[in-house]
């Protein structure tokens, strides 16, 4: 019988400009102490268009932490793939994290299978996949069988928290963290009153929220309801990391920053929240309805800088307790007040 | 799903997996149909079923058989088919997820990996990276086997996406491109751009997201590309500037006058 090899070399393409969906594989894969103490190095494969558009340094810096060895070997690019073929020589206990690129899965595939029913095989390889929710990850182990076939063996992994806001903001120019300290007793006071309140007006005087979350005036009260937002987010157990004014940096260099979001977290299941707040007075119900839908359009269709899968994001928009009734809540743009923000997290 | 049929004689079957764009499928299975392959299996998941049945309603004149079978039941379909010599697996069409998981089932289920299939085409350089050749349906397996694929008529990606011929007529500004295989909605920006008030500007901005809106709820968002024309730029002209903002958000991009 042949001797299994442990995962040693993880196999990567990583993705055009996008290190997070990168880090996230190389992750979730060492994620078992068993195959962490095992995995020696990591062998990025990359064509000349991927060099160009992503910041290998960034990644590097990244993976410092595992003590992982890069290796680097340059592939064709696209076009001439399909002609020259992938350079790569397969090792034992190499294992392929799926790539983004079906084109690179069929090929890498083809490649693994060619290789471990050749004359002389490898003993076996790997392939780890990290499925679009990011918290499982499928291994599947490939061997050659005496008629020369292969053998495969799969089994399914739910993992546990495996990302960090750092790995997403190569293309964030600046953000702020949550400011507001107060009692988290005083917060769920505030936000109890707001849910029962028919007079914005009167529960933002006798609450003080002008001088509490410091905003200059009633009329700037949107900045300081995304205060209220951003504090009660980051008192949630469930949540790893909050940052907010998240500008983004103009695809142009030297521009002004070409976006601004409002709040940005990481759940503890890896995943993320793309908060949006709108204060909104209702004071023309049609009007208000209006600008909700255009909002959760607006977030149901928006391309963030990073593109990573969409069931990894979870879109919310904050907004009153009156303005959350005129708009219907989905699972593609949750909409809620401050006090269905809790419920809403802790359910993701 | 429509259940194979039993007593065919099935040498060689291609499985392709049914993703968000249904009509790149429907070529795919048009190309694989005639070229030794005898049986056609579109894999498709919940999302994508109806898709998988209109595709066979188009299909039903083609030489090889094709049928839809649930991507996670593609083993059950295989231990029932051994007379089936040769797997082939088409990647791109489908998810990754769906990619693995029917290369798994196909190997473990035969104890041989199926020939992957991808579709490719040459993609300039610089731009957008528009295809400078025709698009091929390639076999990874010795690189030469090669089948340059064909357009498909508006009409039949109408029934694909089941939208009735009076609807697409109902917008002006859209388009089939057979080249892409993607419809294409236009915004035109008014003529009179730079003397509309902002209030003018604010209305037909929100009748356009309507539009954006409507048509993504009736083809679906992977069907349907929007472009613009150029917003005027200038003093006194930023809040045309936010207009475009606003629609690259939404994914829309262009330049400015």
């Amino acid at each position: 019988m042949t001797e299994v090899i442990l995962p040693e070399r993880l196999v990567v393409f990583p993705s055009k400009g996008n290190n997070a969906m990168t880090l996230t594989s190389i992750m979730n894969a060492i994620h078992y102490p068993k195959i962490k103490n095992n995995v020696k190095s990591v062998l990025l494969l990359y064509d000349e268009s991927v060099k160009k558009t992503t910041d290998f340094d960034y990644l590097k810096k990244m993976l410092k932490p595992t003590k992982l060895i890069v290796e680097e070997l340059q592939i064709p690019e696209i076009n001439d793939l399909i002609s020259k073929n992938l350079n790569y020589k397969i090792k034992d206990g190499d294992c392929i994290l799926v790539p983004a690129l079906q084109l690179h899965l069929a090929m890498v595939l083809h490649h693994v299978s060619t290789e471990v029913s050749s004359v002389v095989p490898p003993n076996n390889a790997y392939i780890c996949f990290t499925k679009p929710q990011g918290n499982l990850v499928r291994w599947i182990s490939v061997s050659k069988s005496e008629n020369g076939g292969l053998i495969t063996e799969d089994s399914e992994h739910e993992l546990p928290f495996k990302s960090s806001i750092d790995w997403y903001f190569e293309s964030v120019q600046n953000h702020t963290f949550p400011n507001l300290k107060i009692l988290g007793s005083v917060l769920e006071q505030i936000i109890k009153s707001e849910s029962e309140t028919v007079d914005l007006d009167e529960w933002i005087k006798s609450n003080d929220l002008v001088k509490i979350t410091g905003c200059k005036s009633c009329e700037n009260i949107g900045f300081g309801f995304e205060e209220l937002a951003a504090a009660t987010i980051e008192k949630n157990h469930s949540i790893h990391q909050v940052v907010m004014n998240v500008k983004f940096a103009s695809e142009l260099k030297g521009l002004a920053p070409r976006r601004e979001e409002d709040i940005i977290a990481i759940h503890k299941n890896g995943n993320m929240l793309f908060i949006s707040c709108k204060f909104n007075w209702c004071k023309n119900v049609e009007k208000a309805r209006d600008r909700l839908n255009l909002e959760i359009e607006r977030m149901k269709n928006l391309k963030l800088p990073f593109n990573i899968p969409d069931q990894r994001i979870s879109r919310i928009l904050v907004t009153t307790s009156m303005a959350s009734k005129l708009v219907e809540s989905t699972e593609d743009v949750y909409v809620t007040n401050l006090d269905g923000l809790t419920p809403i997290i802790e359910n993701l | 799903m429509v259940p194979i049929t039993s007593g065919m004689a099935i040498n060689q079957v291609a499985v392709i997996p049914v993703g968000m764009s249904p009509v790149h499928c429907l070529r795919l299975v048009r190309r694989f149909s005639g070229n030794h392959i005898s049986s056609i299996i579109l894999a498709v998941s919940d999302e994508t079923e109806n898709y998988g049945e209109r595709i066979c309603e188009l299909c039903e004149n083609l030489e090889a058989e094709v049928l839809t079978c649930d991507y996670k039941n593609i083993s059950t379909l295989i231990s029932n088919r051994k007379e089936i010599k040769e797997w082939n697996l088409m990647f791109g069409p489908g998810t990754r997820d769906m990619g693995v998981s029917l290369w798994f089932d196909i190997v473990s289920s035969t104890g041989f990996p199926p020939k992957n299939w991808v579709q490719h085409s040459r993609k300039a350089n610089s731009g957008k990276g528009r295809n400078i050749s025709g698009e091929s349906l390639v076999g990874v397996f010795d690189h030469s086997t090669k089948y340059q694929l064909e357009q498909v008529s508006l009409e039949d990606s109408l029934h694909v996406y089941s939208v009735s011929m009076e609807d697409y007529l109902s917008y002006p500004e859209l388009n089939w491109s057979e080249d892409e295989t993607i419809f294409q909605y236009r915004i035109i920006i008014p003529e009179n751009a730079k003397s509309m008030d902002k209030k003018k500007v604010r209305k037909w901005e929100e009748e356009v997201f309507s539009t954006i809106q409507s048509l993504r709820k009736l083809f679906g968002k992977h069907a349907i590309k929007f472009s613009r024309t150029l917003i005027p730029s200038g003093e006194k002209l930023e809040y045309w500037s936010t207009v475009g903002s606003r629609m690259r958000d939404h994914g829309i991009r262009g330049g400015s006058a």
